[in-house]
């Protein structure tokens, strides 16, 4: 299983691209308002390993680990 | 008078409020909660005096998020509403929290051109989070009235209704077509040209454009220069109307909202951090479900002790003595006590343990804990291929099939939702507790606890069988979670005013459904009991009745579970059980009570059977202790004696329990499993499920009758080639799911 380099808890980053997912990944995305652009931060991970709970725009969301293995990322920075 | 009744459809994001804004324009009592996919179907009521029909829809996050794979699902209500264009106004409900996502829909539907009322849901929070919001600006942005409210507390319905009133007398042509959006001039323009060419509505052509995205196949497009460099850009034309509508969103919000940064988030995160803990997540979800069964069973059977004795006082003593003092005909006095009095008692003594559960269950729903529930197992269920909310499907079916299966809804994909409805029948309801507690307090007193337990387990173990099997044989395909994503509710207490209505709605809606099957079942079986083959009227039920004669018949099938013609009246429950699991104890009450105390000709007074009664009740509250031990404890019904004179081997009792635990689901499960995956699935889950029972329960009387003889082994052999043949039903299902999918799959 493809795997992301951030991963790590409590840390901030950029959505840089969602063009690693498949069409129907990035629609589920856009309709909850994950656009590239936008801070995104891993909250929790679930207490079996997957799903992982992040934070985006004031919600908190359940994500599979696969999915978010399709999010490119940078750390933010005002 | 008008002659058309108007419609008002209530659409938005799941868990905004839309159904508290619904049962307050409608004084409906449809059930709400904190957390997605309250509604599953769309609930409708009365409103404006009648003269318009308000129409609440399942909550969507958009108009077409993306095609199933299942064709039959593509088009959501909603979207058939829009595409046909039934509905007269929109009352388009926005949290005031997370307004930016929820104004995509918003978007779709003027570009729809839907006339729309936006419905600012929530507003006593905006002080709580900081928030202003310009109402004048959104809906100068949207050039449609935008109202404020608070469903839950009752704030602006006044203002709302008027303008409801107001949007519906105008003609919906006469209403302004908005399209707050204007996407680049080259798109523009293929839209208008199309448009013009076909005849099409701008939205019927965006739809037929984006389809060809998802389809994978050449787009309708392809050949327009102009957009097929657009490509270069975006990906494709959904990702460039998706971020493009995103782009106008956030710079009319930058002008409309002002926020603080917000601190709800930690808050969240407190309770996250015990609640989705590395060691700490199982446990607690483990404790949060026996907790809400031990005080469903606990606190419910207290009450049932002090109800039932009532109940029965009130319909089946009371008016057995009038209907002896006047002199009424014996069989008006069967019909009224053993058919009517019976089956209410039947129905009303499930209504505490439903009730005290449902108010469980709701506080785990809107404290926000329920979904955390789905997320921490999610990883577990996704052993057997099913995502976290089947499990909360599951758990909800351990109280009643029916409200499992339709929370089933919620599960995102089509053959998830299959699986999890196929499994469960074999979670064994409130109903067949009841009837497995009965039984083991008669045959098993010592073991009862034990009995009860290995049924659940073995009911558990089939439903995690059919799961492992449906998916490994090939009959339903496996879909990989790269979709799953879940909107986690903030956490928040729960209303005590809220959750004690809504149980009592839930619980309500249940005993009336079960009352509308259980008294024609009852009423039929009374007088069915006291009528001969002959056609006489038999004042003691007994051998020559209709019943016995259909039961002594039907007990050759069911000879190798352990029941002989001796067992008649077990083999006549089994057949009502499948109107209700509720009837087979009711069905059994009538036998074996009349044929253990036939008619008094003497009945006591009334004072007499007040003063049995409330003893009775004391004797329950006194023993209130023992609802509150791990397992139920029921005490053994005044007919168990009775047993006794049928010779039925502790064997024979265990057999017709498991078959009782697998068979054939009830009417409403059967009724909700086909509403929800189609009458298809839901008779392969009847054949499936009847063929596992017996095949269960037969092969444990040969277990507990080793070694077996000549007979017993044709049967095994009989039993196996029943197997191979279920088996060949299943590869041939699967065979033709996956000849339709190939026909129907895109070239």
């Amino acid at each position: 299983m493809p795997e992301n380099k951030h991963m790590h808890i409590g840390v901030a980053y950029r959505i840089l691209s969602l063009n690693n997912m498949r069409l129907v990944q990035r629609t589920a995305l856009y309709t909850r308002g994950i656009i590239p652009g936008k801070k995104v931060a891993i909250q929790h991970i679930s207490p079996l390993g997957d799903p992982l709970i992040i934070t985006i725009d004031h919600q908190t969301l359940a994500i599979s680990r696969e999915m978010w293995a399709g999010f490119e990322l940078e750390e933010w920075s005002e | 008078m008008n002659t058309q009744t108007l419609k008002v459809g209530i659409i938005g994001n799941p868990n905004v409020g839309k159904t508290y804004l619904f049962n307050r324009l409608t004084a409906c009592e449809g059930c709400v909660g904190n957390w997605s996919g309250v509604t599953q179907t769309a609930c409708r009521g009365k409103a404006g005096g009648d003269r318009y029909e308000v129409i609440d829809f399942p909550g969507c996050h958009a108009l077409r998020e993306y095609p199933q794979e299942d064709s039959a699902n593509a088009i959501s209500e909603v979207e058939q509403q829009i595409h046909q264009n039934k509905i007269d106004l929109w009352l388009n409900v926005l949290d005031v929290e997370h307004l930016e996502k929820q104004l995509y829909m918003t978007i779709q539907l003027l570009e729809a051109e839907q006339p729309v009322i936006i419905v600012l849901n929530r507003i006593d929070r905006l002080a709580v989070i900081q928030k202003n919001i310009d109402i004048q600006q959104l809906s100068a942005f949207l050039n449609t009235p935008v109202v404020k409210v608070s469903a839950k507390l009752g704030l602006g319905i006044r203002s709302l209704q008027t303008t409801i009133h107001d949007r519906l007398k105008a003609a919906k042509k006469d209403l302004p077509v908005t399209h707050p959006i204007s996407y680049d001039s080259a798109i523009e323009g293929l839209l208008n040209r199309k448009s013009q060419s076909s005849g099409k509505s701008r939205w019927g052509v965006w739809q037929e454009l984006i389809a060809a995205d998802y389809a994978d196949r050449p787009p309708a497009w392809k050949f327009e220069p102009s957009i097929s460099q657009r490509r270069l850009e975006y990906k494709t034309l959904t990702d460039e109307m998706a971020l493009t509508r995103y782009g106008f969103i956030q710079r009319w919000l930058s002008r409309i909202v002002s926020d603080q940064p917000q601190r709800r988030e930690a808050k969240d995160k407190n309770w996250d951090d015990w609640f989705l803990h590395k060691w700490l997540g199982l446990p607690l979800f483990f404790t949060m479900m026996l907790g809400v069964f031990w005080l469903s069973m606990g606190f419910g059977q207290l009450i049932q002790g002090v109800v039932e004795p009532l109940l029965r006082l009130v319909t089946i003593d009371i008016p057995q003595q009038l209907c002896q003092y006047y002199d009424i005909p014996h069989i008006i006095e069967i019909m009224l006590t053993q058919g009517i009095g019976l089956s209410v008692v039947t129905a009303l003594s499930f209504f505490p343990i439903l009730y005290v559960m449902f108010l469980a269950l709701h506080a785990l729903e809107e404290s926000g804990y329920m979904t955390r529930a789905a997320v921490v197992m999610d990883r577990l269920m996704r052993k057997c291929h099913l995502p976290g909310e089947s499990l909360v499907a599951l758990v909800l079916g351990l109280g009643c099939n029916v409200p499992g299966i339709l929370a089933t809804r919620h599960i995102p994909n089509h053959n998830d939702k299959v699986v999890t409805a196929l499994m469960m029948p074999f979670m064994s309801c409130g109903a067949r507790l009841t009837i497995f507690a009965v039984f083991s307090s008669v045959f098993f007193p010592q073991q009862a606890a034990g009995v009860l337990f290995m049924l659940y387990v073995l009911g558990i173990s089939v439903a995690i069988m059919t799961g492992i099997l449906a998916r490994y044989s090939g009959l339903i395909q496996t879909q990989a979670a790269e979709t799953y994503l879940l909107d986690l509710p903030s956490y928040q207490w729960p209303s005590m005013r809220v959750g004690l209505r809504q149980a009592y709605v839930r619980s309500r809606r249940f005993v009336t459904s079960a009352f509308t099957i259980i008294l024609p079942v009852c009423v039929g079986l009374a007088f069915c009991n006291h009528i001969s083959v002959q056609g006489e009227f038999l004042l003691t039920p007994g051998n020559q009745s209709i019943l016995a004669f259909i039961g002594k018949q039907l007990s050759v099938i069911f000879a190798p579970i352990g029941l002989t013609t001796e067992h008649w009246p077990l083999v006549v429950s089994l057949v009502m059980g499948l109107l209700a699991k509720e009837v087979v104890i009711s069905t059994l009450s009538i036998f074996y009570m009349q044929m253990s105390a036939p008619l008094q000709t003497e009945i006591p007074t009334i004072s007499l059977l007040w003063q049995e009664c409330s003893a009775e009740i004391f004797t329950n509250l006194n023993a209130w202790y023992a609802y509150f031990t791990p397992f139920i404890q029921i005490e053994a019904p005044s007919w168990a004696p009775y047993f006794n004179q049928q010779h039925i081997s502790p064997q024979a009792v265990m057999g017709y329990l498991i078959f009782t635990l697998l068979y054939f689901p009830c009417v409403s499960t059967l009724h909700a499993t086909a509403r929800q995956v189609g009458w298809r699935w839901a008779g392969f889950s009847v054949l499936w499920s009847t063929i596992v029972a017996y095949i269960c329960a037969s092969g444990y009387q040969l277990l507990v009758q080793l070694p077996i003889n000549y007979g017993q082994a044709i049967w095994l052999m009989s039993a196996a080639a029943l197997t191979y043949g279920g088996a060949l039903i299943i590869k041939w299902f699967a065979s033709k799911r996956k000849n339709t999918n190939t026909a129907t799959s895109p070239i």
